[in-house]
């Protein structure tokens, strides 16, 4: 039986779908076979950020309405073609026709021959939220240093306690080691002393992030930048290993900044 | 002129302190679900009764909201410098 892990967060735009499609392939790369699932209904975009939008026939509510099986509506990653699967969301739907039954008999059933099910949520705290959650064993919350983005994921976590979910850990994304250093940004620390969780990663602020999504390539899979290294060293941590975390306090991270 | 004060307070600290002092008071009220007038009023009247048996310095007493095993705990660190005389 594999486990699911919702990507989650309280402020939108943070990076889930971005954290989900890299960390999807990172786990893919450690040999364990992975579907990433969109369950951002009415707004799908992992399949884009995946460069998989002109692949998609049949989405998660055609099989959660009986159109089709689970296994036509899995599409195969362009790269990691017998290891990372996208199930895609649909697009005419709202997130109120969303069965949560449904969603959470075919979650367990896709866990029964896959290792890992990652489920990338949409924004805010309402239906959406509820679905993606619900069939999730457990939860990534997805921060970026700022006031509004921690004050709205502490919110999430008292949410996430309430529910069956074993384990809740936090990922930092776009930690911008120049601001840290000028002491112009939230540290690390600090975030974690007042969400009082596990801290599994820590992601630069990087601008190829924005680049590879744009050209639909999965940034974890082509490089070997300190991001990419980032994603890599998170899905270890999901894996269970003890992986010390990057110093971008102390360092910074040149290899971003110098040639390349 | 006190406006000024303030102001070169602020200055002085890093954007990183002072996000960290917002955000610590902004989860206070989130958590406990207190507007910060209440917030104020709830502690000075816990003040008031321990007051009434303990000898404390109020200017130092830290508040804090945390999560330890899914449960919400409100903590209250009161420096405490004596007992009442009319207890012993
Ligand atoms: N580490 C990062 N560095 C730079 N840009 C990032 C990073 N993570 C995400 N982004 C960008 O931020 C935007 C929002 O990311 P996305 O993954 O769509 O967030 P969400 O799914 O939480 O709404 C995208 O343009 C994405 O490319
Ligand atoms: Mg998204």
């Amino acid at each position: 039986m594999g486990r699911s892990i919702v990507v989650t967060s309280g402020k939108g735009g943070v990076g889930k779908t971005t954290i989900t499609a890299n960390l999807g392939a990172s786990l893919a790369r450690l040999k364990k076979r992975v579907v990433v699932v969109d369950m951002d209904i009415g707004l799908r975009n992992l399949d884009v950020v995946m460069g998989l939008e002109n692949k998609i026939v049949y989405n998660i509510m055609d099989v959660a309405e009986g159109r089709c099986k689970i296994g036509q509506a899995l599409i195969k990653d362009r790269y990691l073609t017998n290891s990372l699967f996208l199930l895609p969301a649909s697009q005419m739907h709202t997130k109120e026709d969303i069965d949560i039954k449904k969603i959470t008999e075919i979650i367990r059933t896709i866990k029964e021959s896959f290792d890992y099910v990652l489920i990338d949520s949409p924004a805010g705290i309402e239906h959406g939220f509820n679905s993606a959650v619900a069939s999730a064993d457990e939860a990534l919350v997805v921060v970026t240093p700022d006031v509004s983005s921690v004050r709205d994921a502490d919110r999430v976590i008292g949410l996430l306690e309430n529910r069956d979910i074993e384990a809740t850990s936090l990922i930092v994304n776009r930690y911008n080691s120049e601001l840290i250093r000028k002491k112009k940004m939230l540290d690390v620390k600090s975030i974690l002393d007042v969400l009082g969780i596990d801290l599994i990663g820590i992601i630069p602020d990087d601008n190829e992030v924005i680049d590879f999504s744009n050209r639909g390539e999965i940034l974890a899979l082509h490089r070997n930048s300190l991001t990419a290294k980032a994603f890599k060293n998170t899905a270890k941590r999901i894996e269970g290993d003890d992986v010390p975390f990057l110093d971008f306090e102390r360092r910074g991270f040149f290899g971003l900044f110098g040639k390349r | 002129m006190i406006r000024d004060k303030i102001m070169q307070l602020f200055r002085r600290k890093s954007s990183r302190t002072i996000a960290r002092e917002r955000l610590k008071f902004i989860i206070i009220q989130d958590r406990t679900l207190l507007s910060p007038p209440l917030l104020t009023a709830m502690k000075e009247e816990m003040l008031d009764v321990i007051n009434r048996y303990l000898n404390i310095n109020r200017k130092h007493i830290k508040l804090s909201v945390e999560r330890r095993n899914k449960k919400t705990v409100l903590e209250i660190v009161i420096p405490v410098e004596g007992i009442k005389k009319k207890n012993v």
